[in-house]
């Protein structure tokens, strides 16, 4: 077993585990969730504890199983666009064994010096890259997990071609550590584009709206676009209302000729390509923050002017960064679901997650299919249980 | 050679139906794939974690039975010698 951390490190919505496991094998999972089996202990997984908090808080933690020192590249094979690596590998670990390949795995979950790979894929994380490249689970191939009874599986292969059974290594996808820990993975990657640039315009709310949709509903191949307003536009270096960010990416003259096209629409300068690890990293330090996401087809009937939010107008996302009475989240998130939306309270206090009516909103998963899952992956129940609804 | 009257090689999407379509014509037809069958490329564990998933959304096994998993039923079922003796060997019918 690797050296145990202070259980504070790992506390969730206040709740401390008894114990933390800093495991560095697959072997030290398989034991530690067998040990956990035996003793019917509770076990919260965690990778670098970025979304750790998201969830209801778990109803019983007696034991963090931090995964950051399962990490490493396994296998890299530039050539086919491929690499295996350890769960608790960094984004940015990752992105330097990569970038001397000229590749990257294009998913940026934010803070990616404490991120991990599996963190990601089990917390199905958003982020900027969402616009172009969508989920994380579509940039998987393969990987390895310990179930909650302990069995060590693996799914899916090493090579892109391939369909062979059933895709378990997207199923864990958005399972939060409720079924299985996922150990190691193997990634699709892409190459690194010739040319990135960013642009920033700094603008009121309406006008942020109208822009983002005038661009990417005009068709523009944009890499990522983003609207932060109220006291999250410091942040991003930038004053005023809103700020409107676009980020290009390609061949160089297809992106000098598409920031042509951006200027032609809003009037914007060149910032740093830095400035998105501030949009992606927001969300994540807020004290409080909520995501939103409704139908492509509609927007939310919400003021976000002066109001703290990162928005990603062409995933039909927002975060709100703010916290809100409790009374008026529960008719955002009720007007929402009625659309066909979601509110998920991914920070929050316990309490505040309770009143509110739990941090997931009604499950969009049926309970009877949650439950059979539950109890087949993890029948004795001792992975993060409450943290889901099931 | 002279066993068959068309040999299909690759068993995708493409391989298969060629392969049917001449079979039911009343050809005899060897179709070959260079593709491990599940049951090499999966351990038992690993093939457990998929029944585990498919009972769950599937308790009766109602949805296309045979279809990923062997067994002796439905669509697997398909009472040939030949079918029985896969079966048996654990081949993916």
């Amino acid at each position: 077993m690797g050296v145990a951390l202070r259980p504070d490190a790992l506390a969730i919505d206040g709740i401390l585990p008894r114990d933390v496991v800093r495991a560095t094998s697959e072997g030290e999972v398989v034991d530690a969730i067998r040990g956990a089996n035996e003793r019917g202990e509770a076990v919260v997984v965690s990778g670098g504890a970025t979304r750790l908090g998201v969830g209801d808080p778990p109803t019983r933690y007696d034991v963090g199983l931090d995964l950051s020192a399962l990490s490493g590249i396994v296998e890299y094979e530039p050539d086919d666009l491929v690499a295996t690596v350890r769960a608790g590998t960094t984004l940015a670990e990752l992105s330097g064994a990569l970038a001397a390949r000229g590749q990257r795995w294009p998913i940026e979950p934010g803070l990616p010096e404490r991120a991990t790979v599996g963190g990601t894929l089990a917390s199905a994380a958003g982020g900027p890259s969402r616009l172009r490249y969508f989920h994380p689970r579509d940039w998987v191939i393969g990987g390895r997990a310990v179930l909650g009874d302990g069995t060590a599986v693996r799914s899916g292969g090493r090579v892109v071609k391939n369909v062979t059974g059933y895709d378990l290594t997207r199923f864990w996808s958005g399972t939060f550590g409720t079924l299985a820990a996922i150990v190691e993975l193997t990634l699709k990657l892409t190459a690194i584009p010739e040319r990135t640039v960013s642009l920033l315009a700094e603008v009121d709310v309406p006008a942020a709206f109208a822009a983002a949709n005038d661009l990417h509903a005009g068709g523009l191949p944009l890499d990522a676009l983003a609207i932060v307003t109220g006291e999250a536009v410091e942040a991003v270096g930038a004053r005023g209302d809103a700020a409107l960010v676009v980020r290009l990416t390609g061949p160089a003259a297809a992106v000098r000729r598409l920031g042509r096209d951006v200027r032609e629409r809003v009037r914007c300068r060149d910032v740093s390509n830095d400035t998105w690890d501030r949009v992606a990293a927001l969300p994540l330090e807020s004290k409080w923050t909520a995501r939103l996401a409704w139908p492509a087809s509609g927007r939310p009937d919400i003021e976000f002017a002066g109001y703290g939010a990162v928005i990603y107008p062409g995933d039909s996302t927002a975060y709100l960064l703010r916290s809100i009475d409790r009374a008026t989240f529960r008719s955002v998130r009720a007007s929402l679901e009625a659309a066909g939306g979601i509110a998920v309270l991914e920070r929050a206090s316990a309490d505040y997650k309770r009143d509110a009516g739990g941090a997931w909103g009604t499950p969009r998963v049926p309970l009877g299919i949650a439950r059979a899952l539950k109890e087949r992956f993890d029948p004795r129940g001792v992975l993060a249980p409450g943290r889901m609804p099931a | 050679m002279s066993d068959y009257d068309a040999i299909v090689i690759g068993a995708g999407h493409n391989g298969l139906t060629a392969a049917f379509v001449m079979a039911r014509g009343g050809m005899r037809v060897l179709c070959l794939e260079k593709n491990h069958f599940m049951f090499w490329v999966f351990g038992p564990e690993d093939l457990d974690a998929q029944r585990r998933a498919r009972e769950a959304f599937d308790p009766q096994a109602t949805m296309n039975p045979g279809k990923i998993f062997p067994g002796g039923d439905a669509c697997a079922d398909i009472p040939t010698e030949r079918t029985k003796r896969a079966l048996a060997e654990g081949m993916w019918v």
